[in-house]
């Protein structure tokens, strides 16, 4: 498939459907004494899938693909974003 | 020589600087509001997991795909505008404004269900950061909506890069706000 746009938009429907069905598989075994490291390491799992999705429309729908230095400027920091979500979701897992 | 090569950075930006402006301070304050719910949640994780088990994830991620899809079909505008096509473009525009409306048709389903199970802004931390978040969310939404149609109407090429970069900032903030409220348990 050569049109970048539209690997972009299947690719966050991917994205997204596979951050939903993570949620949900948790959702699931919760009630089965997870581990709560299991738990910590799928809300870093679902993060980590939106912060692709973010990057997906900042290098596909924004064309941040056309300039080097403001795409891994906005990775960078949306990926700082990203870890701080992470760093407060932690504590309540570990 | 450093103006020069500050200059030729930022006009590497598509578009105008401007709409980069309102992106990055958009996703600033969407940011913290979201950190602070996090924070807040620290506080008392079980209420906020009781909470969020009121929410319908399958309902949010069905929006998801709906606003994404809406993003797709502004970015197609802005293409098909470039080659001249502008009868195309104003109907993808049309699409996703369409797109939008759904979705704002789908928060106020929510919401509606929401409310009629007693669950209101004041109910407790998590509602009233889920009502503040996606409210505010939904606005932009309902901004955008208007302006997608102000750009099929009048679409120069300019005004469709501007008002298309304003939708895909209103789907940017919406791939973290939906798993930090719907998702993390």
């Amino acid at each position: 498939m050569q049109d970048k746009l539209l690997r972009a938009w299947i690719m966050l429907l991917v994205l997204s459907i596979a951050s939903t069905l993570l949620a949900m598989g948790i959702d699931r075994t919760v009630t089965l004494n997870t581990p709560e490291t299991l738990t910590a390491l799928a809300g870093a799992g679902i993060l980590g899938l939106a912060l692709a999705k973010a990057r997906v429309i900042l290098l596909y729908y924004l064309r941040l693909n056309t300039t080097a230095f403001w795409r891994r400027g906005f990775t960078f920091t949306l990926s700082i974003f990203a870890l701080a979500l992470l760093a407060l979701y932690l504590p309540s897992r570990i | 020589m450093k103006h020069a090569q500050t200059s030729n950075i930022l006009e590497e930006l598509p578009g105008d600087l401007m709409i980069w402006v309102l992106i990055v301070s958009e996703l600033l304050v969407f940011g913290a509001g979201l950190a602070a719910f996090l924070a807040v949640r620290l506080g008392d994780v079980a209420s906020f997991a009781q909470s969020q088990d009121h929410l319908s994830r399958t309902t949010a991620a069905a929006n998801t795909a709906v606003l994404v899809s809406s993003g797709f079909l502004a970015a197609v505008a802005l293409r098909l505008r470039a080659r001249g096509k502008r009868a195309r473009a104003r109907l993808a525009l049309i699409g996703a404004a369409l797109l939008g409306i759904v979705f704002l048709a789908v928060k106020g389903l929510e919401y509606k269900a929401d409310a009629a199970a007693g669950l209101t802004i004041d109910t407790n931390a998590f509602f009233t950061f889920y009502y503040l978040l996606t409210g505010f969310h939904a606005a932009h939404v309902a901004a955008g909506v208007f302006i997608l149609l102000l750009i099929a109407w009048r679409d120069d090429p300019r005004n469709i890069e501007a008002g298309a970069a304003f939708w895909h900032m209103v789907d940017l903030v919406w791939v973290f706000l939906f798993p930090v409220i719907y998702l993390l348990r």
